[in-house]
C-alpha cells in the first residue's frame, strides 16, 4: 500500500526513581527482551525521554537496524511526584522506511494521550498499574514513608491486615482537606469476600508496613505538616502516589484477577467524568478536586466510599477503553495492541475510548506541496470528479467541483461557485495536491503558444500519437492524420497568435478542436503559453522636454528650456487647483513626475515616441501634458474611459504581472486592456 | 581557572533545590516547583572574577546512575576537583544507596583520585530535634568506614536553615585557590581597622569565602547564620525592585557594617569599640577596596 510497516510501538516515560523506562510494548518482548530486542532503548533513551528542550517535537532516532520516531511529551504538574509526568509513544520502523506518513498520527496520539492525563489521568492510573506490576511498588514512592495516614496508627498496621496503609474512609472527605482524620483506625482493605489479602502483589512482606510505621514520628510530624494548610509542608509535594501504597482490592466483579493491585478502583472515579461510562465502574463520590485522593492538602479528598467501589453504580454498557483501563490496568496495553493491527493491516484506525471520544487515525500519503494557484489558472480535471465528490466532502468543494470544466478560470468558478476566491483557490490546491487536476492556462483566441523540446516526444510515443488524435479531433469528424497535427503543433511560433495562426493554417479543414489541440499540448507538456508582460518604462520619455527629474530644481538644471520646466511644475498646481481632484488625478502627475529621472541620454536612447521626433517645441510639451491632465480631471479614476492607468494597474507594469492575470484581476478582456495600455506610449510589452 | 565539580546523589535527595537555592536565588519555598533532573544539568556559576565553576549536577534516577558507571564513566569522573554526594537522611533503602555512593568512590579513586569528597546528609530538618545529632553521627561514622581510605568532609544540611550555607561555604572555599594569603591580607585588615571579625563573603551566593577573626563571637554557626540572613535580605530587596548595597548594624555592644569590597566580594566588619565612629570604619572599607581589587586579580593571574 505504500505505508511503512510498524515494527513496534512502546510507551515509555520517566519513572521517579528508576528513570527512563519502557512500560507497554507491542509486540511482546520488541524492546523490553534481554536477547534480541529491536533496539537497545537505553542507548536511545536521552532522544526518547529528553531534556524539556525538546518535547513536544517529532523527534526522530536513526539507529543502524531501525527508526524510531516519537513525541515527548512533559506534562507539568504539581500532583505529579516530580512536578511532572514525561512520557512518550514511540513507533517503530525498518531503518529505511519512508516515514513521513505516520508524522501526523504519532504527534496526534500524543496529543490524545495529554489530553486522556488531563482528563481523567489515563495515564498516571496506568502508570501506577504499570510498575506495581513489576514489583516496583517500594521504589515508586522515594519518601513511602508518608503513605500512613495520621489517623492510623501503627497498630494497625500489623501484618495480617497488612494493607493498614489503606486511605479507604467510609465517611465523606471534609471540604478542607482533612479527609485523612476522618478515617477510622484500623480499618482494613476493602474486599469484597472480606478476605484480607490485601498485600501488595509485589510481594513485600507485610513487615514492611511496619518499617513504615516506625518511622512514624517524622511521618507525623510531616502529615501534620502537610495536613495543615497553613504550613509549607515540604511533604506536600510528595504526596502523590504516597497514598497508594499498600492498597489494593480484590476483584471487583469486573474481571480483576484476586489479589491483583487495582489501584484504579479504589481510587475515586475520575473526577471530571461527568456520569458517563468512564465512571460507571466507580462510583463517583463528590469530590470537587479534579485529583484524587493522593494529593497535598487543599481539599482533594476524593475518597471512595469503600463499600461501593466494588459494586457498579451504572449498568454498564459496552465495556470500553476507559472502563478497562480502570479494572485491570491493560488499557494501555490494548490500545497499542489495537494501533498496531489496524494501523499494519489497514492503515487506519478506530479506537473508541468511551462512548463519547474515539481516537481516529488514517495514515495518508505525503506529497510534495502544490504549487502555488493563480486566480487566472485554469483548472482541468484529470480524474472523473463527479463520480468521487460525495455528500460528505467539504460543502465548499462540492460547489466549487461543479464548474471545473478546462475553460473556467479559477477566479470565474469562485463567481459561479459563489465562494470566496481565497476558499476557491485552496480548493484547488487541495485537488492539485491529490492529483485531482492540472492548472492550464486560460484559453483565448489572442494568445501566444509555443514548442519545447519534449516535442520531440511526440515522434517516438506512438501511444501518445494515437492519444493525440483522438483528443484533438471534432467529434464525428475524419481525423487528420497525425503528421497533419504534428507539423501544425510545429508551426505555432512566438509573435503568432492563435488567431491569427488559424488564418494562416486554414485549421478550419482540418477537423480539430483548437482548444483541445492547444491543452493537449501544454497537458503533455510540449507546448507552452507565451505571456505578455506590460512594463511602464520609466526611462522612456514622451519627449526629451519631458524627461525632467521630480525636484523642481534639478528639473530646471535639466530642461534644454526653463519654460518646460515652469509649466510642468505648474502642472501639479493646476491638478491640485482642479474642481475634482480626486486623489487619482493629484498623485498621477506627481507620479510622473517624480518617477521620471531624466538624464540627456536617457532621452536620446528611448526614442520610441508617441508624438514623434526627439525635439518636440516646446509649445507643444505643455500642451500635451495639459491635455493629460485636464483629461484626468474630466475623468479621474475611471479606467474605461481609456485615457489613464489607474494606479491599481500601474503598479502592476513592472513586467512581473502577465496579461493573463491583469484580465482577471481588473475583470477586463484583453482588447481592452489593449486599448488602455496603449494610451500610455511609454509602455512596453515582453513576450515570454 | 574552571574547576568541576560533581554533584551526585540519589533520586530526589535534594541536589537541584540546593543548587537552585545557593547559585540561582531560588528561596526554599521556590524549590518544590523543580522537576526532576534528565540526565546532567551542567551550569557554569563565576565566582570571584576569575573562578569558574563547572557545576555537573546528576539526576539521580538508577537507569541515569547506571549510565554514569557505565559508559559514561570517564566523561563524567575525570577530572573532578570535588564530589559532592548527597543523601537523604529519610531515604529507605539505605544499602542500596551505599552501594551507589560506592561505585562513585570507585570511579573517583580510578579517574579523579585528588578529588575533595563531600558528603552532605541533608534533609535534616525531617528528623526530629532530639534526634538528630545521634542520626547525623551515626551516618558519618558508616560513611567514614565505608569510605576508606578516601577521606571525605561531612555536613549535615537542610535547605529550611543556615546548615545549607555552611556546607556550600566549605565547599567553596576549598575550591578558591589561595585562599591563605587573603586571609592573612584580611588579618591585617582586621588590626588596622581594630575590627573584632571581619568576614568576606561571594558577591552573588553570599557564601563565606574567608573571615579573620580576633575576638570570638563564641557561635561557631554565626557565619552561615549570617550568609542566610543576608541572602534571604537580599532576595526580598530584589523582589521590590530594589537592590542591596551596603547595611549598617548598631548595637550598644557593637556596630557592623556590610558593604562591597570588590567586584565579586562583600565584606563584614564587626567593631566592637563604640569610640570609632562608623565614618572612620567605612573610610577605611573604601581605602582598602583598591587593595582587594588588586589581590583578587593577583589570585588568579596564574
Amino acid at each position: 500500500m505504500g505505508f511503512p510497516r510498524l515494527l513496534s510501538i512502546f510507551y515509555c516515560t520517566f519513572h521517579p526513581t528508576q528513570g527512563p523506562k519502557v512500560l507497554y510494548e507491542v509486540p511482546e518482548g520488541s524492546i523490553l527482551s534481554k536477547t534480541s530486542p529491536l533496539v537497545d532503548f537505553d542507548s536511545i533513551s536521552e532522544y526518547l525521554i529528553p531534556k524539556v528542550e525538546l518535547c513536544a517535537k517529532l523527534v526522530t532516532i536513526s539507529t543502524p537496524t531501525c527508526k524510531v520516531i516519537g513525541y515527548p511529551i512533559n506534562l507539568e504538574h504539581k500532583k505529579f511526584q516530580r512536578n511532572a509526568l514525561m512520557f512518550n509513544l514511540a513507533f517503530v520502523f525498518d531503518k529505511d522506511a519512508e516515514i513521513s506518513s505516520y508524522e501526523p498520527v504519532v504527534r496526534k496520539m500524543a496529543r490524545v494521550l495529554k489530553a486522556l492525563e488531563k482528563e481523567s489521568e489515563f495515564l498516571s492510573r496506568q502508570t501506577r498499574l504499570a510498575m506495581t506490576d513489576n514489583g516496583a511498588l517500594a521504589s515508586l514512592n522515594s519518601t513511602s514513608s508518608i503513605s500512613v495516614p495520621s489517623g492510623m496508627s501503627p497498630a494497625a498496621a500489623t501484618p495480617s491486615t497488612s494493607s493498614s496503609t489503606t486511605t479507604i474512609a467510609t465517611q465523606q472527605p471534609t471540604a478542607n482537606g482533612q479527609v485523612l482524620e476522618t478515617i477510622p483506625e484500623g480499618v482494613s482493605n476493602l474486599s469484597i469476600n472480606g478476605a484480607n489479602k490485601s498485600d501488595p502483589t509485589n510481594g513485600q512482606p507485610p513487615g514492611s508496613t511496619t518499617t513504615t510505621s516506625s518511622a512514624s514520628p517524622s511521618i507525623s510530624s510531616t502529615l501534620a505538616a502537610s495536613i495543615d494548610p497553613a504550613t509549607n509542608g515540604s511533604a506536600a509535594a510528595t504526596f502523590p502516589f504516597v497514598s497508594q501504597e499498600g492498597l489494593s482490592t480484590t476483584g471487583s466483579g469486573t474481571g480483576l484477577t484476586p489479589g491483583s493491585i487495582t489501584y484504579a478502583a479504589i481510587v475515586s472515579s475520575p473526577p471530571s467524568m461527568s456520569g458517563s461510562s468512564i465512571g460507571s465502574v466507580l462510583t463517583a463520590p463528590p469530590s470537587s478536586s479534579p485529583f484524587p485522593l493522593s494529593r497535598s492538602t487543599s481539599g482533594s479528598g476524593s475518597i471512595s466510599n469503600g463499600s461501593t467501589v466494588v459494586t457498579k453504580a451504572k449498568p454498564q454498557t459496552a465495556p470500553s477503553l476507559m472502563d478497562l483501563l480502570q479494572t485491570d490496568g491493560s488499557g494501555m496495553q490494548n490500545l497499542i495492541e489495537q494501533l498496531i493491527e489496524d494501523l499494519n493491516s489497514y492503515c487506519e484506525c478506530q479506537i473508541p475510548i468511551d462512548t463519547a471520544n474515539t481516537i481516529n487515525l488514517k495514515l495518508f500519503p505525503t506529497y510534495p506541496n502544490p504549487a502555488p494557484v493563480y486566480d487566472y489558472q485554469v483548472p482541468i480535471s484529470t480524474v472523473n470528479l463527479e463520480a468521487l465528490t460525495d455528500v460528505n466532502w467539504d460543502m465548499t468543494m462540492q460547489r466549487v467541483t461543479g464548474y471545473i470544466n478546462g475553460v473556467n478560470s479559477v477566479k470565474r468558478i469562485a463567481e459561479y461557485a459563489d465562494v470566496e476566491t481565497g476558499l476557491a483557490r485552496m480548493c484547488m490546491e487541495h485537488l492539485l495536491y491529490y492529483g485531482c487536476i492540472i492548472m492550464v492556462d486560460l484559453f483565448q483566441f489572442k494568445n501566444i503558444y509555443a514548442v519545447k523540446m519534449e516535442m520531440m516526444r511526440l515522434t517516438e510515443d506512438v501511444a501518445l500519437q494515437y492519444e493525440c488524435v483522438v483528443y484533438v479531433t471534432l467529434p464525428d469528424m475524419h481525423a487528420p492524420s497525425f503528421a497533419k497535427i504534428f507539423s501544425l503543433y510545429c508551426s505555432l511560433q512566438y509573435g503568432v497568435v492563435l488567431q491569427d495562426w488559424i488564418e494562416q493554417n486554414q485549421i478550419a479543414d482540418y477537423n480539430i478542436d483548437v482548444r483541445r489541440f492547444i491543452s493537449f499540448g501544454v497537458i503533455k507538456g510540449f507546448l507552452y503559453r507565451v505571456h505578455k508582460y506590460p512594463i511602464l518604462d520609466y526611462y522612456d520619455p514622451v519627449t526629451p522636454g519631458s524627461v525632467i527629474s521630480s525636484a523642481p530644481s534639478s528639473a530646471k538644471s535639466h530642461a534644454p528650456q526653463p519654460a518646460p520646466s515652469s509649466t510642468i511644475v505648474s502642472a501639479p498646481s493646476l491638478a491640485t487647483a482642479a474642481i475634482t481632484p480626486s486623489t487619482a488625478t493629484a498623485t498621477v502627475p506627481t507620479d510622473d513626475m517624480s518617477s521620471r529621472p531624466g538624464t540627456p541620454s536617457a532621452i536620446a536612447a528611448n526614442q520610441k515616441k508617441m508624438y514623434g521626433d526627439t525635439l518636440v517645441p516646446t509649445g507643444q510639451q505643455p500642451y500635451q501634458h495639459q491635455a493629460l491632465q485636464q483629461h484626468q480631471q474630466m475623468s479621474p479614476s475611471d479606467s474605461s474611459s481609456g485615457g489613464m492607468i489607474p494606479p491599481a494597474l500601474k503598479k502592476r507594469l513592472n513586467g512581473q504581472h502577465h496579461y493573463d492575470e491583469l484580465c482577471t484581476h481588473f475583470g477586463c478582456s484583453v482588447r481592452d486592456l489593449d486599448k488602455l495600455l496603449a494610451t500610455d506610449s511609454r509602455i512596453k510589452f515582453i513576450y515570454r | 581557572m574552571k574547576k568541576k565539580v560533581l554533584l551526585m546523589g540519589k533520586s530526589g535527595s535534594g541536589k537541584t533545590s540546593m543548587r537552585s537555592i545557593i547559585f540561582s536565588n531560588y528561596i526554599a519555598r521556590d524549590t518544590r516547583r523543580l522537576g526532576a533532573t534528565i540526565d546532567v544539568e551542567h551550569s557554569h556559576v563565576r565566582f570571584l572574577g576569575n573562578l569558574v565553576l563547572n557545576l555537573w549536577d546528576c539526576g539521580g534516577q538508577e537507569a541515569f546512575m547506571e549510565n554514569y558507571f557505565a559508559s559514561q564513566r570517564d566523561h563524567i569522573f575525570k577530572n573532578v576537583e570535588v564530589l559532592i554526594y548527597v543523601f537523604d537522611v529519610e531515604s529507605r533503602d539505605v544499602e542500596k544507596d551505599m552501594h551507589y555512593y560506592q561505585s562513585c568512590l570507585e570511579a573517583i579513586l580510578t579517574n579523579s583520585k585528588d578529588a575533595k569528597i563531600f558528603c552532605l546528609i541533608h534533609k535534616m530538618d525531617l528528623v526530629q530535634e532530639d534526634q538528630r545529632d545521634k542520626i547525623y553521627n551515626e551516618r558519618v561514622l558508616e560513611l567514614q568506614t565505608r569510605s576508606l581510605p578516601l577521606q571525605v568532609i561531612p555536613f549535615r544540611t537542610s535547605i529550611w536553615d543556615e546548615t545549607l550555607y555552611k556546607a556550600w561555604s566549605s565547599i567553596v572555599y576549598s575550591l578558591i585557590p589561595n585562599v591563605q594569603l587573603l586571609e592573612s591580607h584580611l588579618d591585617n585588615f582586621a588590626k588596622i581597622c581594630e575590627a573584632d571579625e571581619i568576614v568576606l563573603f561571594e558577591r552573588m551566593t553570599f557564601l563565606v569565602i574567608a573571615h579573620s577573626t580576633r575576638v570570638d563571637n563564641g557561635d561557631v554557626h554565626r557565619f552561615e547564620k549570617i550568609s542566610n540572613i543576608i541572602k534571604q535580605f537580599k532576595l526580598s530587596c530584589s523582589r521590590t525592585q530594589g537592590s542591596f548595597q551596603s547595611m549598617e548594624v548598631r548595637h550598644s555592644n557593637f556596630a557592623g557594617f556590610i558593604d562591597y569590597l570588590t567586584g565579586n566580594t562583600y565584606v563584614m566588619v564587626i567593631m566592637s569599640d563604640p569610640t570609632i565612629q562608623s565614618a572612620a570604619t567605612l573610610m577605611n572599607i573604601s581605602i582598602a577596596r583598591k587593595h582587594f581589587e588588586k589581590l583578587e586579580g593577583a589570585q588568579f593571574s596564574k
